[in-house]
């Protein structure tokens, strides 16, 4: 039996919700863990993701036909190469739109494809209205909320982004110290690979391996889950149905 | 089926997509397994024997003998479908009238339906005014059509409302647009959109059509058939019993 391939797809409706972050962090954890990754970065005007992972990121538009089909026709096969895709607040809208009128998730559950939602909570309405929306149209697929401590530090998501799976547990992303945010921001920087960054001092190189070790350890929890997930629903399909086994006599 | 079906798909106009609603219900109605036979009048080339060749007869529906083909040989068991080439649809009409079928219908010895396709100008209106006389003793459908990207901006919908009075019991049908890029790829496939949609060849062989186009050519025809089943297709082209026994069911 082939692995199934997740497609992990990070969304926020707003801008700087740690959305490019989370997806480098994904993109580097695949890298290193399944040997293979390949990130889309839907952020037409920065390319953010592209410019700090430029050998694993492709970059996507999701305006044209032509773009669509670019895009959807590479997330919709099984090649067991894990895919993350960050879709930009100016694409979110269009990204779900044709996610939806396309039966993305319909036909992932016929390829072996598991998609996941991660979705970059925020405290303001249109986020919190977002999400309940999401999880109405793409019932299929595990939402996981993130609740990204730098940004959302005091306030409750827990209410407005409720965990609604066993799947789509919610993410944690620690905080960052200030000094170490600058850092990590600045290009090139690799959050996996030592070779690929500038050198930092022994404090913040063990406060990023902290925060990585951290992370890392909710992605592999969340694969867990997936695999668990398509486990289930493939013994479940290949299992009798109970009511009409054959019992064997008293 | 206790009586013949008919349905006449046309427009006196060309370009407003006769075609692509007549495929759009030879895919309906095969989809339910509803025998069914077609006949493009575009002879001698003909647009729908590309698309669906096993069902399709290309005639001349002007020649008595094509005519003869198609009305000396309606079935009580299949629907027939014709597709009326652009400028013949009130001829046709007159044609059908002066062999007494339009009279059979009025009888209830056939069924007969028009699926008249309305282009956005107001000449298609004059075409209702045209086909008024023989459509109300059939069951008319006017079709607007938005696949090929029309804006009905000539109408005034006070203007369409008095046309589309004229005729007793006619009934509205919308075909929504469907993406230009699925649209044309479809069309090099040269197959239904059903056969599109499950990425086969013609030929039976798997294809290897865009996923995000076969989406989009679902999702449209989706939609397209809500309209058919909205005006309960099947059961006009079934008889009284077997759409009582549908009911029951």
């Amino acid at each position: 039996m082939s692995r199934p391939t997740p497609v992990c797809i990070i969304a926020s409706p707003r801008p700087r919700t740690g959305r490019t972050t989370l997806a480098r962090a994904l993109t580097e954890f695949y890298c290193t863990d399944a040997g293979q990754a390949v990130a889309y970065d839907l952020d037409a005007m920065d390319c953010t993701l592209q410019q700090f992972l430029p050998d694993c990121t492709v970059p996507a538009d999701i305006g044209a036909t032509q773009s669509q089909v670019k895009l959807f026709d590479q997330l919709i096969v099984a090649d067991e190469t894990p895919k993350i895709v960050d879709v930009s607040a100016p694409a979110f809208e269009a990204f779900f739109n044709v996610m939806a009128e396309i039966d993305f998730a319909g036909e992932a559950r016929r390829q072996s494809i598991e998609p996941v939602i991660l979705f970059a909570a925020s405290s303001d309405p249109l986020s919190i209205k977002t999400y309940t929306r999401m999880r109405a149209r793409f019932w299929s697929i595990p939402i996981a909320p993130v609740y990204n401590d730098g940004l959302v530090r005091g306030h409750n998501l827990r209410d407005a982004f409720p965990a609604v799976s066993a799947v789509g547990l919610p993410l944690q992303v620690p905080a960052l110290s200030p000094a170490l945010r600058t850092v990590i921001d600045t290009k090139p920087f690799s959050l996996a690979d030592e070779r690929r960054r500038p050198r930092i001092s022994e404090l913040l190189e063990a406060e990023l391996n902290s925060w990585v070790k951290r992370l890392n350890l909710q992605f592999r929890e969340l694969g867990l889950r997936m695999l668990l997930a398509s486990l289930r629903g493939s013994l479940t399909e290949a299992l009798p149905d109970p009511s009409t086994r054959v019992r064997p006599p008293a | 089926m206790a009586k013949p079906a008919v349905i006449i798909v046309g427009a006196d106009k060309g370009g407003v997509g006769k075609t692509t609603v007549m495929r759009t219900l030879l895919d309906y109605f095969l989809a339910r397994k509803v025998p069914t036979r077609a006949f493009d009048t575009e002879s001698p080339k003909g647009t729908l024997k590309r698309f669906h060749p096993d069902v399709t007869d290309i005639v001349d529906v002007t020649k008595i003998p094509d005519q003869m083909q198609i009305f000396d040989t309606l079935s009580d068991n299949a629907v027939t479908l014709i597709d009326v080439r652009a400028g013949l649809l009130s001829p046709t009409l007159t044609a059908l009238r002066n062999i007494g079928f339009i009279d059979a219908a009025k009888k209830g010895q056939i069924t007969v339906s028009i699926f008249h396709v309305l282009g956005p100008s107001i000449a298609s209106l004059d075409e209702i005014v045209e086909t008024a006389e023989v459509a109300n003793d059939v069951r008319y459908f006017l079709v607007k059509n938005f696949i090929n990207n029309t804006h009905f901006f000539e109408w005034d919908q006070a203007t369409y409302n008095s046309y589309f009075k004229r005729i007793k019991d006619a009934v509205e049908i919308t075909i929504p647009k469907l993406n230009e890029m699925a649209c044309e790829q479809v069309e090099i496939a040269s197959v239904p959109f059903l056969t599109f949609i499950a990425n086969k060849k013609a030929n039976g062989e798997a294809a290897t059509y865009s996923f995000v186009l076969r989406g989009y050519v679902r999702h449209w025809l989706g939609h397209v058939w809500q309209e058919y089943d909205r005006i309960k297709l099947v059961d006009i082209v079934s008889t009284r019993e077997q759409a009582q026994a549908k009911a029951i069911g």
